[in-house]
This record gives structure tokens, sequence and C-alpha cells, in this order.
């Protein structure tokens, strides 16, 4: 079979055999060489161009192969570029022997000078042929770019026990090249028409494409310093969006201030109809992603000098990213969804006034949902999770060490004040959390000593015990999300109800449990135990 | 002998100036003549062209038009064409129509002069 050849003349692409092609191609260099330095060069060219696409559809259909016969048929018919400059000579004597000296170097000049542009090779790919495009960008071997993005990948799926911080680092940093390369796939073009191969390689593509030539007309040396400056401030841009990314994922994603999981995942947790949910979240990824996504993609568009595309990426980002804001604005607002806490106290009676009372943690349920569940300490998964010596810069709040003694006897030398307990399951999804609510142990000063002279003047001391001050558990509610919309009147109450159960003198402190199906409904509940000087606190 | 030979040479060069100068000017003319009558793409400008006799290669014309264009006389716009790339619409701008109505003149003052030159008084001393 002959060997045919796709090019593009005048914006249509042809099918030619190898003959017409060499054909086609002498006389477009003939052409350049004699048009490239007048004026009006580039126009006539292109025209020229037209017409031979013209010329060549009027006996041929765009599908059929076009012979060198019928190329040299419409060369006859345009006539060679000396046959009518001799026919300018008239006008422009001395110039067109001026253009004549030159004309040796140019075809050299102009064939080098050919800008490579930015594609995806798709001919060449292992994925989206971003690698091999870059690597023809910049005149290097594929292998190269590749190993690079590769190297990369192996930071993701190997751990590097040997070094906790840099495998969290190396993580981020692999999964932000992941990103990096899925925008340069969307942003780069694919080289899909031979002259976009050649321009791919910064070879000239013989015959030119008349749309690209119109829309980048050629001017050497101010592109070369307005190139520079556009490159300069695009990777400016690049850097300002890298370290943003960084920022991002170290301060937010990577790290553990919220408990193992992201800050956007964790509104699943919350109590709240799902569609605010969905707002809150898409509006708080959108508003991170946005800035990042435009920086990185008006970098690259300026460094590779790519075109402009027609669905203004700027402008709908920019959109977007108002939308965002107002819809943060919106999920933030009282109305919705308000960090500001709200508080109340219950007191609780004992029905009698017990000299030793116990505290006891009721104990985490072993299956949830039908599933198994394995309870962790707050303490210990961050540990696993950031490193030990890490963890405990998460943990500010939260006291999630537990002594480890059975039990703890708590009297008037030893006052107890203990924080929320934190429990956590293993692992990364599904994750459920416990909450217990906090306890503080207050003595109250309930025996004073009583100084009696009697009538013999002998003075006696006694202890004398204040039988008013009798034990008392007072518990507190507090509201961390204090909408009013969604959180029932009087549900303060039931929380307090739920989590702090008295069973004559044992007292029993129930876990606030949160899962994605069993949302946080936002209570912190915290006991306070008055007791008098004279009792014994047992906590189990 | 020397310098006879350079004189014939440098009088070929000028005719073939001259030659070149008067086809081309009237070329122009020609073009401009055409687009008076409607504005029109490449391929109907070269059809009458062609069947004028007044061009061989196709080639010519598009510096001439570049040029004309160059200098204002034309314009074009783009159209969408049925079938192939878009064409070019050349117009004569209102330069155009002026520059039009000066080579009338001059070229009926040629048609004269020449006339008055080959056939003897008849032309010119008749206006006269």
């Amino acid at each position: 079979m002959e060997e045919t050849i796709k090019v593009s003349i005048g914006g249509i692409s042809f099918a030619v055999n190898k003959d017409a092609y060499q054909r086609l191609d002498l006389y477009l260099k003939d052409l350049e060489s004699h048009y490239s330095t007048k004026p009006e060069g580039k126009e006539i060219i292109n025209d020229i161009e037209s017409r031979i696409a013209e010329l060549l559809l009027e006996c041929h259909t765009t599908d059929e192969v076009v012979s060198a016969e019928r190329v040299d048929e419409v060369i006859k018919i345009m006539g060679r570029p000396a046959d009518f400059d001799e026919e300018e000579e008239g006008e422009k004597g001395s110039e067109s022997k001026s253009t004549f000296q030159a004309k040796p170097e140019e075809p050299a000049t102009s064939s080098d000078t050919i800008r490579r542009r930015l594609f995806r090779d798709t001919a060449d790919r292992v994925i989206g042929g971003v690698c091999s495009g870059l690597a023809h960008y910049f005149n290097i071997s594929p292998v190269w770019v590749r190993l690079f993005f590769a190297i990369f990948l192996v930071f993701k799926f190997v751990k590097f026990g040997f070094f906790i911080h840099f495998h969290s680092f190396a993580g981020g940093l692999s999964s932000l090249m992941i990103l990096t390369y899925i925008i340069l796939w969307i942003v780069i073009p694919e080289a899909k028409t031979r002259i976009q191969k050649s321009q791919m390689f910064g070879r000239d593509p013989g015959v030119k494409g008349v749309e690209d030539e119109y829309n980048n007309p050629q001017q050497p040396h101010g592109r070369w310093l307005g190139r520079l400056f556009k490159i300069f401030i695009g990777l400016f841009l690049l850097l300002i969006a890298f370290g943003l990314l960084g920022a991002g994922w170290f301060a937010f994603l990577g790290s553990n201030k919220f408990f193992g999981v992201n800050p956007v995942s964790i509104m699943d947790y919350l109590q709240m109809p799902w569609w605010w949910g969905v707002l809150g979240k898409v509006s708080a990824v959108l508003f991170i992603v946005l800035p990042i996504l435009a920086l990185t993609y008006a970098g690259i568009w300026l460094i590779f000098n790519l075109k402009r595309p027609k669905w203004h990426p700027g402008l709908i980002m920019f959109a977007l990213w108002i939308l965002s804001i107002i819809g943060l604005s919106v999920f933030s607002s009282d109305k919705v969804f308000n960090l500001a806490s709200s508080t109340s106290t219950f007191k609780k009676e004992f029905v009698k006034p017990y000299d030793t009372l116990y505290v006891e943690y009721a104990k985490l349920p072993d299956t949830m949902d039908g599933e198994p569940v394995k309870w962790m300490k707050m303490a210990d998964y961050l540990d696993e999770a950031v490193g030990k010596n890490r963890a405990s810069n998460y943990v500010v709040d939260w006291d999630v060490k537990t002594d480890d003694e059975d039990e703890v006897v708590v009297n008037d030398e030893s006052p107890y004040d203990r924080d929320y307990l934190l429990y956590t399951t293993e692992g990364k999804k599904n994750k459920k959390y416990a909450l217990y609510p906090k306890i503080h142990v207050l003595f109250k000063n309930s025996s004073s000593i009583v100084t009696e002279e009697d009538s013999l003047g002998n003075i006696t001391t006694k202890i004398v015990k204040d039988e008013t001050i009798t034990p008392d558990l007072e518990v507190t509610v507090e509201k961390l999300l204090s909408s009013k919309k969604f959180f029932k009147e009087g549900d303060d109450e039931e929380a307090a109800e739920k989590l702090v159960e008295i069973k004559d003198s044992l007292i029993i402190l129930h876990p606030n449990i949160a899962s994605k199906k069993r949302k946080f409904d936002g209570a912190l509940v915290s006991t306070k135990l008055f007791l008098p000087d004279s009792s014994v606190v047992i906590i189990k | 002998m020397e310098i006879k030979d350079q004189n014939e040479m440098n009088f070929d060069l000028n005719a073939e100036n001259i030659k070149a100068q008067m086809r081309k000017g009237v070329l122009e003319y020609c073009i401009l003549s055409i687009l008076r009558k409607g504005d029109s793409y490449v391929s109907p400008l070269i059809a009458e062209l062609k069947e004028a006799k007044m061009i061989v290669v196709e080639g010519t014309l598009y510096p001439l038009l570049a040029r004309q264009k160059n200098q204002g006389l034309l314009s074009y716009r783009w159209e969408e064409s049925p079938a192939g790339p878009p064409r070019k619409y050349y117009s004569l701008t209102e330069k155009g129509h002026k520059a039009l109505e000066v080579m009338d003149e001059a070229w009926g003052d040629v048609i004269k002069t020449v006339d008055f030159i080959k056939n003897g008084t008849t032309a010119l001393s008749k206006e006269i």
C-alpha cells in the first residue's frame, strides 16, 4: 500500500501521498523563503495556501489521496515564486536583490527558530502523554520526566518507617504531584494534527497551518523578552500555588488536629440536614481548591504560552470561588451552623447522703451497626498516625491520658479533675468517636473544729459535721453547636439524663458516640461532684 | 566594446522593468475595476483575470492584493465557504474608489496618448 501523509493546508486536512507531500513541501518552502522577510509575507503565503486548498478541493474530496500529478498541476496554476517575483521586480528592483542574497540563509534560520509548543504526545503515552509532551518541549528523553513523576509515586506507596516526618512529607508531595499531573493533563492540548506534532518537537511542519499563523503573528524580538517575562511570572504563580497547596496540606488535611478525619468530612459527623452538609463541604472544598487551581492553571498557561481557551476558565473559576464564599457564609451563619456555645446546668440528687461514692465509665459497645468495633484511645491512635513525639502537639484540650490503675481513690487530700475522655476506632475509614463526660470532684469543708469551754474550764475540741452539706452532682451541658434550627429545645436535659446516670451511690458516665450514621449532637457534658470532705470517691 | 555591452545590458534591464511595471500597473487597475463591480473573493477574481488573459500564474495576484490592502485601497472580511477554508472577501475602500477614479482618468489619457502617437493626430486633435 502506498504511504499517505496527513497534512493541513489552509486549515483543511488532506491525505497526500509521499511524492505529493515532498513536492508541496518544497513548493511551500520556496514560497516561504521568498516571502518570509517581506512585511506581508505571512499573509501572502497563507492566502496562497488557502487557494491551493481550494484548488485541491475542486476535484478531490477530503478523503481522497492527493496525487503528485495533481500537486504539479496546482503548482503550475499558481506559478513558482520566481515567476511572479519577476513580475514584481519593477518596484522592488534593488530590494529583491538584497533578499536574493539573504536567501541561502533563510531556510536554515526559519527552521531553527520554529517555536516548540507544548502538547501531549498521545502517540507515546503511558497515561495521558503528559510526560512525553513535557519531554519534547524541553528536548529531553521522556524517560527522565517519567522517572521524575514515578519517584513521587513510590513515596505514596512505600512507607519510610525510619523517619516519620519524611514519610508524611513525601506522602503529601506525591499527592501533590498526582494532582499536578491531572491539571497538566487537562490544561495541555493533545497533539492531533501533523502540524501540532511537528511543533511539539520544534520541527518545521513544512506546511504551515493558516490559523495558527494568524493567531500568533511572529515578532521575534519583542516576543522573546515578553516570553521570558511571562515564564518568570508563570513560575512565580506556580510557586505560590504549590506553596498554598503545601501549606494547606500540612496545616489542614495532613494534620490530625481534627482527630484523624479531615475537617471537610468531619461535617459527616455533625447533626444537620444533609443538604447543609453538602453545601458546607462543596463550598469549603471549592474555596480552598479553586485559588490553587487557578494559580496553577495561570502559571502553566504563561510558562508554556498556551492558547486562550474559548470557555474562559479563569472567569468560571472566579465565579465559582465567589459562589463558594457565599455558600460558606450562608453555611456558617447563625441559622445554620453556629460555633457559639450555649450552656445549661442541671442538678442531680442522690437518694441518700452516701459517704462513699463510685464513678464508673460505661463500657464502649463491641459492635455498632452490626459491625464489630475496635476502640482505642485517641492518644494511641494519634501516636500511631502522626508519630509519638508529635501527637502531643495535636491534643491540647482533650485529656487522653488515662491512668492505668484500675481504681483511683479520691479524697479530700487528692482532689480529682479529669477532662473529656476521647476514644476512636482503628483505621481511617468509617471512624467512630466516643466522648466521655468530664468529671471534677470538689470537696466542701463540712466539718469544723468546735472549741468548747465548759463551766469547769475544761477545753474540749470536737469535730462537728455539718449535716446540711450533702453530696451534690452538677451536670453542665455545653452545646458546641447551638443552632436552634437543628437542636430541639430541651434536648440539653435529655443529654444530661442520658450521659450521666445515677444508681444509688454509683455514677455511671456514658460515652457520647458519634459516627456517620449517628451524628454528633454537639453536646459536651461535664459533671461536677461536690462532696463533704469526709467522703471518698472511688473511680473505676 | 565593453561600454557598449554594459549599455545594452542596462537597457535590457530597464526594458524589463518598464514591461513589468506596465503590466503590474494595469493589473492593479484591473483588480480594482473588477472589485468596483462588487465584492469578491480570490477565485472569481482569478477566473476573470485569466479569462481576460491578464495573468498567467495565479501566484502573481497575492503580493498585489497584499500591497493594495496595505495602501488602504482594499479591505477584506472573512466569510465561511460552503466547502473548504473560509474565504477572504475583498472590497474597495473609499480610498480605493478615489484611486480608481484617478486611474480611470489616467488610463483614458494613456489611451489617447498612445492613440495619438500611433495614428497621428486623429484621436487627440478631434477632441482639441
